[in-house]
């Protein structure tokens, strides 16, 4: 499987990560947030494609049994909310906090949107047995 | 009657394992994620209200669209009925056939098509508001309510034992050594409307014993089927929510196996409603068959 093979790789390329950032910030200080923040979002997209996307079609085809968008949406939703989350973080940390709220927000309203069909769904089933 | 079993079986244990699957799914994502407990809850919810209840929901239209058509039924054969009952004569007063019967029978229905299948209706949406909402609980309204349904829809067989053995002619020809254990049986077995439903059971034997002396065995028998059907197939939908609810309950979420035990007991209580509506099917037919009858052997 794709997963078992890149995982060991990747725990070697963090340990890796957190060498050059220690290294980064002893040699050149002032660049330290630049290269930081490069460095990170390196790491996250090369996460994201190796490990988590895989993961993500995986799940998705275990859980094929479901009715159709529910597997889907869920595991969608909460890797775009975890995402956004982390990024969010990362550039609080650097001292932007009400950029990320904003930021964070937008993906909420988006994780939002995508639920609205199977919402008002749930609405049309409930108001069929009030109305007639 | 095997066929409409399997189907039955093939939906409810389909969302069944659906339930499963996507519980299981859920565990996985909270364990990822643990800041989305709020959604994989609420998913799971709409997961079961979306698909796993659909056939509870059919099963609350049904019953209401049979009781509108049988409702929309006695209010064109009504003066069809009376008017040849009035020229039929004394012919019927020795069958215990009072007008005023067949008028309860079907302002029963009217009843219930006014009044229990809308309330019922607001009972299962009390309990799924109150399982998405747990901050605004309804369960005890939810509950006050079926079991007022279930007061009303006995009161209302009471009476119709009470029309009945007033005349005194019909005896049930199954009362004795071989019904009593079977009654035994499902009174112990089916929850809350058990002993209700040998009761009402025992007043449409009662019945429609005494008619078939006009009618004949294999009709009614006929009738009985027709309109018991919709009311064993609730009953038996109702009994497959409820183990479900108790298979799942080691490792689902507790609003999930609530929400299934709920919908099974106003499944339940919606099996009682049920029973009213076949009652005066069963009672409507069985005059207009034995009117005709009466009316043909006489001339």
């Amino acid at each position: 499987m794709v997963v078992d093979v890149s995982l060991m790789l990747t725990l070697i390329q963090l340990i890796v990560v957190f060498l050059i950032l220690l290294l980064i910030s002893f040699a050149v200080p002032k660049l330290q947030p630049l290269l930081y923040a490069s460095i990170f979002f390196y790491f996250v997209f090369h996460l994201l494609n190796t490990i988590v996307f895989p993961f993500g079609k995986y799940f998705v085809a275990l859980f094929e049994p479901l009715p159709d968008p529910f597997a889907k949406l869920l595991i969608g939703s909460a890797i775009l909310f975890y995402v956004s989350e982390l990024i969010a973080k990362h550039i609080e940390e650097a001292g932007y906090g009400s950029l990320a709220a904003v930021a964070h927000f937008a993906v909420k309203i988006s994780i939002l949107t995508l639920w609205m069909q199977q919402t008002s769904a749930l609405i049309e089933i409930l108001s069929k047995l009030i109305i007639k | 009657m095997i066929s409409f079993i399997e189907s039955i079986l093939g939906t409810v244990l389909s969302s069944f394992v659906i339930i499963i699957i996507a519980t299981f799914m859920a565990l996985l994502v909270d364990f990822l994620f643990p800041s989305f407990v709020k959604w994989t809850r609420m998913i799971l919810i709409f997961i079961v209200v979306t698909v796993v209840l659909q056939p509870a929901f059919e099963h609350l239209t049904l019953i209401r669209d049979i009781a509108n058509s049988i409702s929309m039924m006695f209010i064109s054969i009504y003066p069809i009925l009376t008017a040849s009952m009035v020229t039929a004569g004394g012919a019927f007063s020795m069958l215990n056939f009072q007008p005023a019967m067949l008028l309860f029978a079907n302002g029963a229905i009217v009843l219930t098509e006014k009044v229990l299948i809308p309330l019922l209706t607001a009972a299962l949406i009390l309990d799924l508001v109150s399982r998405i909402l747990p901050a605004v609980p309804f369960t005890k309204m939810a509950d006050l309510i079926r079991t007022t349904l279930l007061g009303t829809v006995s009161a209302v067989v009471a009476a119709y034992s009470i029309f009945i053995t007033v005349g005194g002619t019909m005896s049930w020809a199954l009362t004795g050594l071989a019904s009593e254990p079977i009654k035994e049986l499902i009174r112990q077995n089916v929850p809350l409307i058990g002993s209700f439903m040998t009761e009402s059971m025992g007043t449409i034997g009662r019945y429609s014993s005494g008619a078939s002396v006009f009618a004949g065995g294999w009709l009614i028998s006929a009738i009985w089927t027709v309109a018991l059907i919709p009311s064993f197939k609730t009953l038996l939908t109702a009994f497959f929510y409820r183990w479900t609810a108790a298979l799942i309950e080691p490792f689902a979420n507790e609003d999930i196996t609530g929400i299934l035990d709920d919908i099974g007991r106003t499944l339940f209580v919606l099996c009682a409603v049920s029973f009213l509506i076949a009652f005066a099917f069963i009672y409507t037919a069985l005059f207009s068959i034995i009117l005709v009858k009466l009316i043909t052997t006489m001339k």
